[in-house]
C-alpha cells in the first residue's frame, strides 16, 4: 500500500475526523488534537494527544 | 477501556515483550500456516491486525498479502514488531500504536481484520467486534483466534488465566464467541481449532504472576492432572508438566 493509501484511512480516534500528516505529529483539526508521531510510529492514543489549536 | 485495564495491560505486555515474542509456542509455524490458510487470504488482501503484540502472525501475513497494518497499545510490543519486521525484511507492514476501541480507522479499510489471542484482555470483546466488522471492507473477512475453554471448565480456566496474567479478563468458549459474531452483524463464522502446546514451568518463566501465585498455579496444575479441569491437557513428561492450550480459529464474512 503507498503511503497516501495509509494516511487515508488512518482516522482520529476520537472524533473519526480525517488527519492532515506533520512531520512529529498527526492534526485533527475537527476535534483539535495533535497525536505525536514517536519513532515513526504514529501514537493514536486520546490519552496521548496535545489540544492543538489552529496556526499553532 | 479503564485506565486500571490498560495500565494493567501496559504493565504486563511492557515485561512480556521479549519472551513472549521468542516463545516457541507463539511463534509456532504450523499454527500460523493453519491460520493463514484458514483465513483465505491471498495476494490482494490488505490487513488489519488488531493487538498485533510483537508482530508474528502480522509478518506471516505479510508475506502471501498486499500490506499489513498492525495496531497496538504497548510500545515495547510495537518495537519487538518492528525488529521482526526487519529480520524479514519485508517492506509491507506499518505500525501504529493505538487503542482497540475504537479502532482509528475509515469504515471498510481492509479486506481482512483479524485478532489473534487478545480477545481474553478485552473488557468489552463484542464492542471491539464491532468495530473490527466496521473496518472491514464488505465481502471481506472478520477472524478471531483465541483460547475457548470447554464451557463447563472456562470458570477454571480463567481463575489460572487471571493469576498467571493479572491482565487476563475472561477467555471465552466457543457458544460466547458465536454469540459475539451474532451481535456484531456477522453470519456464523466458519471454525476450526487447534491446541497450543506449552509446558508449566516455561509458560511460568513468560509470565508475571502478582507474588506468591506462581506457586498456587503449579499447585492448581497438580490437581488438574486427575481430571482436566481446567481444559489444559496436563500430562507429566519427566520431571515437568506438559500442557496445551483450546485455541478456536473463527473467520466470518462481512
Amino acid at each position: 500500500m503507498i503511503d497516501e493509501e495509509l494516511k487515508a484511512i488512518l482516522v482520529c480516534p476520537a472524533c473519526k475526523g480525517n488527519l492532515i500528516f506533520e512531520e512529529i505529529r498527526i492534526i485533527c483539526q475537527a476535534c483539535r488534537k495533535a497525536y505525536p508521531i514517536r519513532d515513526g510510529i504514529p501514537v493514536m492514543l486520546i490519552s496521548e494527544a496535545q489540544p492543538w489549536t489552529p496556526g499553532a | 477501556m479503564s485506565d486500571a485495564h490498560r495500565e494493567a495491560i501496559l504493565d504486563q505486555f511492557t515485561r512480556q515483550a521479549v519472551p513472549f515474542a521468542t516463545a516457541p509456542s507463539i511463534r509456532d509455524e504450523a499454527a500460523l500456516e493453519t491460520v493463514i490458510a484458514f483465513s483465505g487470504c491471498g495476494p490482494g488482501d490488505t490487513v488489519l491486525d488488531v493487538a498485533c503484540g510483537p508482530g508474528i502472525l502480522a509478518c506471516a501475513f505479510a508475506k502471501v498479502t498486499r500490506h499489513v497494518t498492525g495496531i497496538d497499545l504497548t510500545p515495547a510490543m510495537l518495537e519487538r514488531a518492528r525488529a521482526l519486521q526487519s529480520e524479514t525484511r519485508l517492506t509491507n507492514l506499518t505500525w501504529r500504536q493505538g487503542d482497540v476501541l475504537p479502532l482509528p480507522f475509515t469504515d471498510g479499510a481492509f479486506t481482512l481484520v483479524v485478532s489473534r489471542f487478545a480477545f481474553h484482555h478485552l473488557l468489552d470483546p463484542g464492542a471491539v467486534l464491532g468495530e473490527m466488522r466496521r473496518v472491514c471492507a464488505p465481502g471481506g473477512t472478520v477472524m478471531v483466534i483465541d483460547s475457548a475453554p470447554a464451557q463447563e471448565k472456562a470458570d477454571a480456566f480463567n481463575a489460572m488465566e487471571a493469576l498467571r496474567d493479572p491482565s487476563h479478563v475472561r477467555a471465552l468458549p466457543l457458544v460466547e464467541h458465536l454469540a459475539l459474531f451474532a451481535k456484531a452483524g456477522l453470519g456464523e463464522p466458519r471454525q476450526t481449532f487447534y491446541r497450543l502446546p506449552s509446558d508449566l514451568e516455561g509458560l511460568l518463566s513468560r509470565s508475571f504472576p502478582n507474588p506468591g501465585d506462581a506457586d498456587r498455579i503449579r499447585e492448581t496444575f497438580q490437581r488438574s492432572l486427575a481430571d482436566d479441569g481446567l481444559d489444559m491437557a496436563p500430562h507429566r513428561v519427566g520431571g515437568t508438566i506438559r500442557l496445551s492450550y483450546p485455541v478456536a480459529v473463527l473467520a466470518a464474512r462481512r
